[in-house]
């Protein structure tokens, strides 16, 4: 109860900051919590908001489950054999280092405007992030522990899914959190430069409009929808999970 | 089961290439259902031995034998207490205990009831379904116990399993194992450089040698199982263990 009282707390301040500079500031540089309101619901009357979210969810989706694969086979390889980790690391690096502002970009001049850059751009920035992150989770796989199931003389497929899987999980929900938030960030790039669909692209054209409530509205209504997914299902998933582990006290 | 040890050396190879030779002709027997203590300085190859007779290296000279058996991890039943519980702590007792049924191949059937056995046997019955991090240390390693003994080990090894306690915990575990020893098959030898534990609980003491390690000095505790930590022979022998590792 407490818990909802706080969280609740601190939504509202978020739009209550909102409001406050918003009375500073003509509607036409800063409109308020109101009216960007009211226009996201005009937005998903007339069906757009909808059309558009979809396109960009499903781009983010696809670049990112496929992005998620892939990290999750060679991140585990560069943590378990050493020749791997040497072949790959400079690879992780380099890619971690690159803006995804030129993903996007190359992905859109390599490609054109098809369905192929965007979700090109989120896979190449996404997978440098969550083969660290899985790397980095194999590396702290608990040998004691696989040593126990070895004595044990336990199967493989027991090892990976009693003692391998879980020690992972929080690396992968993890990975799964800052790959969805990576993901959005690059795709609405890609969209302002070379697609014709998409959130992305629904703020740029409202920006060439000089529209400062249509891009509010855009940008409040996808960042609301993540939010929305943030708590109907990663934190139930994480929270089945971990309920093994005692809370923490200070 | 009654398990040899016959000259056993083992050496390994130093980063540099140099052998380092760990064992140098390490013999002993404990007797069916005995219990053998080992101690020994820090660094003398205990693990070395312990993973012999796990089955998880082969010795370079010598023999392992279990009632006349050579030593084979795929056909006898080698239980493995470790120095820290290494449960799986996002698992329940219950499947911690399970976990070592299963890899041994046991029918679902036969399980359940054997889990529950053990657990009795360790006094954590009424904890079967509780989460490892939720008990304390002494508990955590009573359900190590309780896994290695639920595959009914012909031999069960433990490696220093008390070190990590807090002494009037340990001295407690001790004493259950004194308890429930009296109740399980398996032969033991338990691992310490604790000679007070070591005289304690054994049969017989072994005190090995520093590196390369032979068997230094060899005492047999005459005395019956119920014991108390007080008893003049546990005192006894703790100070011939003291006097034969050369501190007084």
């Amino acid at each position: 109860m407490r818990r909802l009282a706080v969280w609740a707390l601190s939504v509202s301040s978020i739009v209550g900051l909102w409001m406050m500079v918003a009375a500073f500031f003509p509607p036409t540089l800063l409109p308020g919590p109101d009216v960007v309101g009211w226009r996201l619901v005009e937005l998903m009357a007339t069906g757009d908001f909808w059309v558009h979210l979809r396109a960009t969810i499903q781009r983010v989706a696809v670049g990112f489950v496929l992005a998620f694969v892939v990290s999750v086979a060679a991140g585990t390889l560069m943590g378990a054999r050493r020749l791997a980790e040497g072949i790959f690391e400079p690879w992780v690096l380099v890619g971690l280092t690159i803006p995804g502002l030129c993903w996007a970009v190359l992905a859109v001049m390599w490609f054109g405007i098809t369905e192929v850059a965007p979700v090109v751009a989120i896979f190449v920035v996404v997978l440098p992030m969550l083969t660290l992150n899985m790397w980095q989770g194999t590396k702290s796989l608990d040998r004691d522990l696989l040593e126990m199931a070895h004595v044990f003389r336990a199967p493989w497929t027991s090892v990976m899914r009693e003692v391998v899987l879980p020690q992972l999980l929080p690396f992968g929900l993890a990975g799964a959190r800052l790959g969805f938030a990576l993901g959005w960030k690059v795709v609405v790039l890609s969209e302002m430069f070379g697609l014709t669909s998409g959130v992305g692209y629904m703020i740029n054209r409202s920006f060439s409009a000089y529209s400062m409530d249509d891009v509010l509205a855009w940008t409040v209504g996808f960042t609301a929808v993540m939010f929305a997914f943030e708590y109907a299902v990663m934190l139930p998933v994480e929270r089945r999970l971990v309920r093994w582990r005692p809370a923490v006290q200070f | 089961m009654r398990l040899q040890v016959r000259g056993v050396g083992k050496r390994f190879r130093r980063s540099d290439g140099r052998p380092l030779e760990v064992l140098d002709d390490v013999s002993f027997t404990v007797e069916p259902r005995g219990f053998a203590c080992l101690v020994g300085p820090s660094g003398c190859g205990k693990s070395t031995i312990l993973n012999l007779l796990a089955g998880l290296i082969a010795p370079d000279a010598g023999t392992i034998t279990i009632d006349g058996l050579a030593l084979d991890r795929r056909s006898h039943r080698i239980g493995y207490v470790f120095q820290r519980p290494r449960l799986l702590n996002w698992r329940t007792v219950e499947q911690n205990v399970d976990f070592a049924l299963r890899a041994d191949g046991v029918p679902a059937a036969e399980r359940r009831p054997r889990v529950h056995d053990v657990l009795t046997l360790v006094g954590l019955d009424q904890f079967a379904d509780e989460y490892p991090l939720s008990l304390s240390g002494g508990m955590q390693q009573r359900v190590a116990i309780a896994r290695a003994l639920a595959i009914a080990p012909d031999v069960l090894l433990m490696d220093e399993p008390f070190s990590h306690l807090d002494e009037l915990t340990a001295r407690a575990q001790r004493r259950e194992l004194l308890r429930f020893r009296e109740k399980i098959e398996a032969t033991i030898v338990f691992v310490t450089h604790n000679a007070l534990e070591a005289a304690y609980l054994a049969d017989r003491v072994y005190v090995l040698s520093p590196r390369p390690t032979r068997i230094a000095a060899e005492f047999a505790i005459e005395a019956p199982r119920t014991r108390q930590i007080e008893d003049a022979y546990v005192i006894e022998t703790q100070r011939a263990v003291l006097g034969a590792l050369g501190i007084e």
